[in-house]
């Protein structure tokens, strides 16, 4: 049946009530019609590729949305990450010796500190807002 | 206090109940009868978005037993619907109207 797997792909990434009034009606009407040619059974995928990213958007703007409740203790938690990782990052960049000094004055490794910053940021970021995340509704 | 928000309605939203106006029908339908006017790739969206704001109610097909496939979803309009449809309608006719004609 065409469609079956794109149903079990958006039923797993999308809340329920997204999933039965945005996605099922297209792969169900793409299921009715069953295109015989080639072109016009790629038009019906791309419909419903389209009804798929339309409501993935629609359920991630919903999601960060209703994130914004958390975002003082999402923030507080992420940087309790990010100064625990700071911190031996810099004790292994040699802070209280000679080394750390004549690293600062270098503009490259300057940048290089602040990309490891920024990939520390990011990578604790992302398992604190997983544990917040809103779960997902049913139908 | 907070003054209520008005209903919005685009001209897809306010198509869309035209077209439900005088049958049931799918999304697809939808899409031939528009003749052009409406997307396949934005049709389901449209509709999901004008059933969160009230404007159409759906139910699933009733299938017969041992039928493969998801069933269809059917859209008919709401009164609600239709009622901020007229009402834009309005708006836009008397917004229309040059001032002499308005007086």
């Amino acid at each position: 049946m065409p469609g079956t797997w794109l149903a079990l792909i958006a039923q797993r990434c999308l809340h329920g009530d997204t999933f039965a009034l945005v996605v099922s009606p297209a792969i169900a009407d793409m299921q009715f019609e069953s295109p015989a040619g080639y072109g016009l059974r790629a038009r019906h995928y791309l419909a419903v590729w389209k009804a798929l990213a339309g409501a993935l958007t629609s359920d991630v703007v919903a999601d960060l949305q209703s994130l914004r409740d958390d975002l003082p203790i999402l923030v507080t938690l992420t940087l309790m990450q990010v100064s625990y990782y700071l911190f031996f990052l810099l004790l292994l960049s040699g802070l209280g010796t000679g080394r750390m000094s004549s690293l600062l004055p270098d503009q490259a490794a300057a940048m290089h500190a602040a990309g490891y910053v920024a990939g520390i940021a990011l990578l604790c970021l992302i398992p604190t807002a997983t544990c917040f995340w809103p779960t997902r509704r049913a139908n | 206090m907070t003054e209520p928000r008005l209903p919005s309605i685009s001209s897809t939203e306010s198509l869309v109940l035209d077209l439900l106006e005088t049958a049931e029908r799918y999304g697809l339908e939808l899409v031939d009868a528009s003749r052009g006017r409406l997307k396949r790739g934005s049709i389901y969206v449209t509709l999901g978005r004008m059933e969160a704001k009230g404007f159409v109610q759906s139910r699933q097909e009733e299938r017969a037993p041992g039928a493969i496939g998801l069933p269809r979803r059917l859209y008919r309009p709401t009164p609600y619907g239709l009622t901020v449809r007229d009402a834009y309608r309005l708006l836009r006719d008397a917004l229309a109207l040059k001032p002499a004609e308005a007086q």
